[in-house]
């Protein structure tokens, strides 16, 4: 058995898996990677730091449970032994022992996306923070720029440090929306260059390459000359001559007069590499290393995007919906991509209907609401008569269908049926963004102004902030559980709402993400964007945060099923 | 080849506005000149606008009165814009600022001297002694800029540069602001206007703007009315949306009679379309309904325009003039490439907005289509390869006056434009007039010299005709042809032969026998004006041709015209290139100075040009240039530009008129055949067989409106982000090789192209923690033949909680009024932690802030209660059972747009004001 599939295994299986392993399932979109002396690789991607072996295989994974400062890992550099980590958190020095990688110190800011030895302290590039040092008493110091930031004309850009260099011994450093500085005297001091939005740094051959959106220039002077018009995302300077991870002709590597693609896998290309007379290429599809000409390409064993949205159980699989890559699942054999032209990459919510012949596997999608069954996919859209193309919210009914909550009210789907819940049932026209069935039957909509109920034919009851029901109007998720009621909302955390007289107790917990409750056992959990909370169903008292039950903290989707919950957050899968 | 993101200059002017954006104080001038030269002995009157003077013998500065003749000026600087009359009665010249501007002035021996300007200044000269320092004195009116060494362009090689101070001397065309008009037509009136945002983005060296205005319905019933916009001169409207229950819809561009036919049937069924048709000149007509009552109505009208040149460079200008007092504007914004150039409350219209910009990215722009590649070329001759001109002198003009029946429908406009004209006159110039129809009428029997009693005279004479027969032009030319001797000839009418010769050719000849190298300009008056035959004659001839609509538009014919003698013309233009389609294709002028605009259309598979050929006559001597494109910047609406062309040649050329409708409905150009169409939803749309077919104009953000996110057309303000998952849009070309969208907090996404909304799609996130701020998403497209076009957008996440205040007050027996007003406090002012532009993101902020949404009140008997919003605030009547007696309890929620809300109970006082809720 593969090494990926045994981990997968033995995440499926009902023992809680360590935290690192679940970086495993998000290898998709590599940021960074480093080729090893033993031929293996370590590889950056949003959902953690892993280590590949000379076969691919991934044999070790690290998150922030082992002590990285985050899960998304934007940069890998070598200094000696010393292996430099630029995560989403700050800055991680490790040291390789063996297959392990021993976090050595950790330097919290903001996202470390460049680091560049240098003979006074490592230098840093952070996303939002600029340009740091790392002083002789371990402290990251921030490093002024001569004069300011300049006037804003690209707004939001200033102090978003991208890219490190070093030519003939004057050291640089790119910000995105605000050129190229030389770092001279503990400062920074601004290149009168034009250039468009800077995304990389590199000195190669004497040279000073900034690669923009606009294309690659090579810094001649007081001037930049524009020598291609590659979009590259990384530059790389190595005896094989200057590479170029690019966004849209995949790794290249840049000759003075045309370029040489070394790998078109994928297109998009985030990092390119060379070390030990390897090239790795992390792009937003996987992992390959080139050496001696030919490519290899690491197996993948997750989403295509770390970012879920949406995740159901169905006996044996977990099916988990992605932002915008598509839906699939997990069973014992590995993950199982699920792509179909009738299903949009956007996913908002999945239901999973049992029926006679099995199950049917509802996809709410930003265009539309699929549905597969028996492998066959259909969609319904606006020009079969749903309110609206997007579908925030799925519900299974007890009658069989689903109710869905769309872009303008709701709709309840039975079999080819349709009926749609709208003005004529006293509904506002507004979007529907949680939807549940009631224990009496009737429906649960909410909505950015409150809570709708319905029942029968009679006029719909709208709970909200101002019935003193609620203590936020934007419901995100509902969950019934005999005749209570428990409401998430998008920034006031969860209301149960108790008994015929919908006796309210607000419980806080912060902000409820779509379709983010769960009733099981005696405990409710809220899939937050502060992460997988619980509490007493019964007597609900403060709130418990399940830290590491997935990358990241914010927590997108829990689900229970095979003894565990599955937990799903917007940097990769988990379990509890 | 790629695009730039535009720069631009952080400066707005106001041109005749009355709130300063000057200093306290002038800044001092340079001591030398202070020194060097005496104070001005002639006196200085303020005829227009405000200015401030620094008097010889004081240190101060004072406000110079309107009128006053002051003695003894050393500087003068101008709070908003100002014109002066230099020296007595008549005046021996005239010196206008424009706004923020200053000069310094004095008088020697030889006479009174302009040492030094800051900004703009224009200088006209009526007699010697005037000059400008160390400036040749070739010119008798100049346009001046420089603070070091002041640097003087005669007007007349640059008359459009002088616009801002024929805005400053008289009364400017309406441009910028609309009006809703309701009631019959015995009983118009005018609904309020509360806001204006006016969000500009330059495209090369046009801007799109797009212009939102708020009105309020303050009666009790809904109305149906009339929304018009004069566009400002060159704009090309190009969409119209307006708010329908609360979301912003997207006009459809359909054919004309369709269009009002399904209005019709909409308004029948008592729902919510709206009609934009076109009316006259540059002001569109549309048809609302319906104004809810007690409610505001928000229109958006979208169109082009190009960026100014001036003396001083390139600038964004926006005129706020209205034809009627409007009244101050409650709240006015204009944002020019997402940077805020103005934010006031109180706003008073009537000046133009100018903002510095930098220059254009390059001469060629283009824009690909599936139909081709489209370019739009700035083309401009090599000057100094061509035979010089005359020097200046005096002028020496006859005018020809169209006297026939047909002028009748224009004569008081024609009356107006000879005025006009006689009054650009100068002393020294000489002219005579002459009135024509079947025959001619010679008003003296040689030139007169423009004294204001001979200027009188020929008006006289003028309004004594009473306008009959027929248009000779065949015998009015051949007449003016014996009295010209060489003089130039200007011609008022409607430029149409109705009787003896009538073909084009024909009098083509017969005009070149009878008036030889006299030069010929025309300004063609009235609605069934032919500019055709006058503007081939024109071009012949050398001349200048208008279609002036207004007295402003006049002036600047008339101050092209007098300058006309003294510049070289480049006349019998002919433009050529390797294109498909060329516009201008038909021969015409181009003075000395001034820049054609060439658009062509290249078949798609085809190489663009690499030049234009320029053909033509400077005098008699046949050039022929070549000029260099460079490299084409890609550049959205050239397409729409090129159209524009097309469909007014498609309706010069009489094509057919179902042709013109797809023209005009494939390029997004309205025409004389076509109307934009608003109706409530998509689904109407639907229902009346009415194709979506116009995508956004460039890339956006939806997310404004939680309740539409993935409609088909969503932005309902593109800058403002709720949480959820907005869209980025990107209307790059289906073919486009790769759309790549790199956000703010430094994920970069791929987008996808989506054929239903036209536009390449990426999803996004904004998470929770972002800080309040403004962001900025960069797009890079690119195209099938890999060029690269990179575009930005702005939005704004904003997470704070609006703060209302509560009022309730007795409204008649046994009801009370229950009204919210929102509250700016320091809180939601602070400032955008993204942005370094402090003040800028603090007046940004302030719009966000004041932008709640929804406010509700929980009644003292458990009943919940929305209150309506309108007028700034928000109202709704409440009739209790128990009318209240003393203070009452009422639970408030307001929420703003972004669904932030505040929760508070308050005891309201309906005897005493309110609380603050929060």
């Amino acid at each position: 058995m593969r090494a990926s599939a045994l981990l997968l295994a033995l995440l499926l299986q009902s023992a809680p898996a360590p935290a690192a392993i679940q970086a495993r399932l998000t290898l998709r979109d590599v940021r960074a990677c480093l080729p090893l002396r033993d031929g293996g690789v370590l590889a950056g991607t949003p959902g953690g730091l892993m280590r590949l072996d000379a076969d691919l295989e991934v044999r070790r994974a690290w998150g922030p449970a082992d002590g990285l400062p985050s899960a998304t890992i934007h940069t890998i550099a070598a200094e000696g032994e010393t292996r430099w980590i630029g995560t989403g958190g700050g800055l991680a020095e490790a040291r390789e022992v063996g297959e392990e990688l021993e976090i050595l110190r950790v330097f919290p800011s903001a996202p470390v996306r460049a680091v560049l030895p240098h003979p006074e302290g490592l230098l840093v590039a952070t996303w939002g923070g600029g340009v740091m040092q790392l002083d002789g008493r371990g402290r990251l110091v921030h490093l002024p720029a001569e004069r300011g930031p300049r006037p804003s004309s690209a707004a939001g850009w200033t102090q978003r440090a991208i890219g490190l260099a070093v030519v003939n011994g004057r050291y640089f450093a790119a910000f995105t929306g605000d050129g190229v500085y030389e770092i001279r005297g503990g400062a920074l001091h601004r290149l009168p260059l034009h250039l468009p939005a800077v995304m990389a740094l590199v000195g190669h051959d004497g040279a000073l390459y900034v690669a923009t959106l606009g294309g690659l220039f090579r810094v001649d002077g007081e001037a930049a000359i524009r020598v291609h018009d590659l979009d590259a995302r990384w530059l790389t300077s190595s005896e094989a001559g200057l590479l170029a991870a690019t966004y849209g002709q995949g790794a290249v590597r840049v000759g003075a007069r045309r370029t040489k693609v070394l790998l078109d896998g994928g297109r998009y290309a985030n990092t390119v590499t060379r070390r030990h007379g390897v090239t790795c290429v992390g792009t937003r599809d996987g992992l390959w290393l080139l050496r001696d000409g030919a490519s290899r390409r690491a197996a993948l064993a997750g989403p295509a995007s770390p970012d879920i949205s949406a995740m159901q159980v169905d006996g044996d699989r977990v099916w988990v919906g992605t932002f915008d890559a598509g839906v699939g699942y997990l069973d014992a054999a590995g993950w199982h991509a699920v792509a179909d032209p009738l299903i949009d990459r956007r996913v908002n919510a999945l239901a999973v209907e049992k029926t006679s012949d099995g199950s049917r596997v509802w996809i709410g999608t930003a265009r539309g609401l699929s549905v597969l069954e028996a492998g066959r996919v259909r969609r319904l859209t606006r020009a079969d008569g749903l309110p609206h193309d997007e579908i925030h919210a799925l519900a299974t009914l007890r009658r069989g269908g689903v109710l869905a909550g769309t872009g303008v009210g709701a709709v309840v789907v039975r079999g080819d049926r349709l009926r749609v819940l709208g003005r004529k049932q006293g509904l506002p026209k507004r979007a529907v963004w949680a939807v549940a069935e009631g224990s009496e039957g009737g429906l649960l909509l909410g909505t950015t102004v409150g809570l709708y109920r319905l029942r029968g034919s009679a006029r719909p009851e709208r709970l909200s902030v101002a019935s003193g029901h609620l203590d936020g109007d934007w419901i995100t998720a509902l969950a019934v559980q005999g005749d209570t009621l428990w409401v998430g909302t998008y920034s006031h955390g969860v209301t149960r709402l108790e008994g015929p007289t919908l006796a309210a107790t607000h419980l806080g917990g912060g902000y409820v993400n779509l379709g983010g409750l769960l009733l099981r056992g005696h405990r409710v959990y809220a899939a937050t964007m502060g992460g997988l909370k619980s509490t007493s169903a019964r007597e609900p008292g403060p709130w418990t945060t399940h830290a590491g039950a997935a990358p990241g903290r914010d927590v997108t989707a829990a689900v229970a099923g095979g003894g565990a919950v599955w937990v799903g957050s917007r940097q990769g899968l988990g379990r509890l | 080849m790629m695009a730039h993101l535009t720069r631009w200059m952080m400066m707005a002017v106001f041109v005749g506005c009355s709130t300063p954006v000057m200093p306290d104080e002038p800044a001092p001038a340079p001591a030398e000149a202070a020194e060097s030269i005496p104070a001005l002995d002639l006196p200085l009157r303020l005829e227009r606008g405000s200015a401030r003077g620094q008097i010889a013998d004081t240190s101060g500065w004072r406000a110079l009165q309107p009128g006053e003749a002051t003695t003894g000026v050393r500087r003068v600087r101008a709070e908003d814009g100002a014109v002066f009359a230099v020296g007595g009665e008549p005046p021996a010249g005239r010196l206008w600022l424009r706004g923020d501007a200053e000069v310094e002035l004095g008088q020697d021996a030889d006479g009174v001297v302009v040492s030094a300007v800051v900004g703009e200044a224009r200088l006209s000269m009526f007699e010697h002694g005037i000059r400008v320092d160390d400036v040749a004195q070739d010119h008798r009116d100049v346009l001046l800029t420089g603070a070091d060494r002041v640097v003087a362009t005669p007007t007349a090689v640059h008359p459009g540069w002088a616009d801002w101070t024929l805005a400053l001397a008289h009364e400017p065309d309406p441009a910028g602001v609309g009006t809703l008009e309701v009631g019959s037509a015995a009983d118009v009136t005018r609904l309020a206007l509360h806001r204006v945002h006016v969000r500009a983005r330059t495209t090369g060296d046009m801007v799109e703007h797009a212009v939102e205005q708020v009105f309020y319905n303050a009666s009790d019933v809904r109305l149906e009315g009339t929304f018009r916009f004069p566009l400002p001169e060159g704009a090309s409207l190009n969409g119209l949306a307006m708010e329908i229950d609360g979301r912003l819809m997207e006009g459809e561009l359909v054919e004309r009679v369709k269009a009002r036919e399904t209005y019709e049937a909409i308004v029948d069924s008592m729902q919510d379309p709206a009609l934009l048709e076109w009316e006259q000149g540059r002001t569109f007509k549309l048809r609302v309904f319906p104004i809810e009552a007690r409610s505001e109505k928000r229109i958006i009208v979208r169109y082009l325009a190009p960026l100014r040149r001036g003396a001083s460079g390139w600038s964004f200008v926006y005129g706020t003039n209205v034809a009627e007092s409007q009244g101050r504007i409650p709240s006015f914004r204009i944002d020019l490439d997402g940077r805020t150039v103005v934010d006031q409350r109180d706003f008073q219209p009537g000046h133009e907005v100018v903002v510095p910009v930098e220059a254009p990215p390059s001469k060629a722009m283009q824009e690909r289509r599936a139909d081709g590649t489209y370019l739009a070329v700035r083309v401009e001759p090599d000057w100094s390869a061509l035979p010089q001109g005359r020097q200046p002198g005096p002028r020496r003009v006859v005018f020809v006056l169209d006297s026939s029946r047909s002028a009748l429908e224009s004569w008081s406009q024609a009356m107006q434009t000879l005025e006009i004209l006689l009054g650009d006159l100068a002393p020294q110039d000489r002219a005579r007039l002459v009135a024509c129809d079947l025959a001619c009428r010679d008003q003296t029997p040689d030139f007169f010299t423009p004294t204001e009693a001979n200027v009188g005279a020929a008006l006289s004479f003028a309004q004594r005709i009473d306008p009959d027969g027929a248009t000779d032009l065949a015998a009015t030319f051949a007449h003016v042809g014996g009295i010209a001797g060489g003089a130039e000839v200007v011609y008022i009418g409607d430029g149409t032969a109705t009787w003896g010769r009538t073909d084009d050719a024909a009098l083509r000849d017969i005009v070149k026998d009878a008036l030889g190298e006299s030069r010929l300009s025309a300004a063609v008056l009235g609605r069934g004006a032919s500019s055709k035959l006058i503007r081939d004659l024109a071009a012949q001839q050398g001349g200048l041709v208008a279609q002036p609509r207004s007295p402003m538009q006049v002036r600047r014919f008339g101050l092209a015209v007098s300058g006309s003698g003294q510049r070289r013309t480049l006349r019998g233009l002919r433009i050529e290139a390797e294109a498909e389609a060329v516009y201008p294709r038909r021969a015409s002028v181009l003075p000395e100075g001034e820049t054609l605009v060439a658009l062509l259309r290249v078949p798609p598979g085809h190489p663009l040009p690499s030049s234009v050929r320029l053909a033509g006559f400077v005098g008699d001597t046949p050039i022929e240039q070549t000029v260099a494109l460079g490299l084409a910047t890609p550049t959205p609406n050239v397409a729409h530009r090129w159209a524009g062309k097309h469909i007014a040649r498609m309706q010069s050329d009489g094509a057919r008129r179902e042709e013109i409708v797809a023209a005009s409905i494939d390029y997004g150009v309205m025409s004389k055949h076509t109307a934009f169409l608003v109706l409530e939803s998509e689904e109407a749309y639907r229902r009346h067989g009415i194709e979506r077919r116009r995508g956004p104009g460039g890339p956006e953000v939806t997310g404004g409106d939680l309740e539409s996110l993935g409609a088909s057309r969503v932005t309902l303000n593109p800058d403002r982000i709720q949480p959820g998952d907005p869209e980025i849009r990107v209307p790059a070309p289906a073919d486009a090789r790769s759309v790549v969208v790199v956000f703010p907090f430094g994920e970069t996404k791929v987008a996808e192209y989506e054929p239903d909304l036209r536009a390449w799609v990426v999803r996004f996130l904004i998470d929770k923690d972002t800080p309040d701020g403004i962001y900025e998403v960069l797009v890079r497209t690119t195209h099938a033949d890999g060029t690269v076009e990179l575009l930005a957008v702005d939005y704004v996440v904003d997470t704070h909680a609006p703060l209302v205040t509560v009022k309730l007050r007795q409204a008649g027996p046994g009801s009370w009024e229950i009204s919210a007003t929102q509250v700016i406090t320091r809180h939601e002012l602070k400032v955008a932690p993204e942005s370094d532009a402090e003040e800028s993101a603090t007046r940004r902020y302030a719009h966000i802030a004041s932008d709640a949404r929804r406010v509700e009140v929980q009644l003292p008997d458990g009943r919940v209660m929305r209150l309506f919003r309108g007028g700034g605030r928000f109202t709704r009547r409440w009739t209790p059972e128990t009318p209240p007696t003393g203070p009452v309890s009422l639970r408030v929620v307001a929420s703003d747009g972004a669904q932030n809300r505040s929760v508070a109970t308050v005891t309201v006082d309906p005897f005493a004001g309110g609380r603050h809720a929060r």
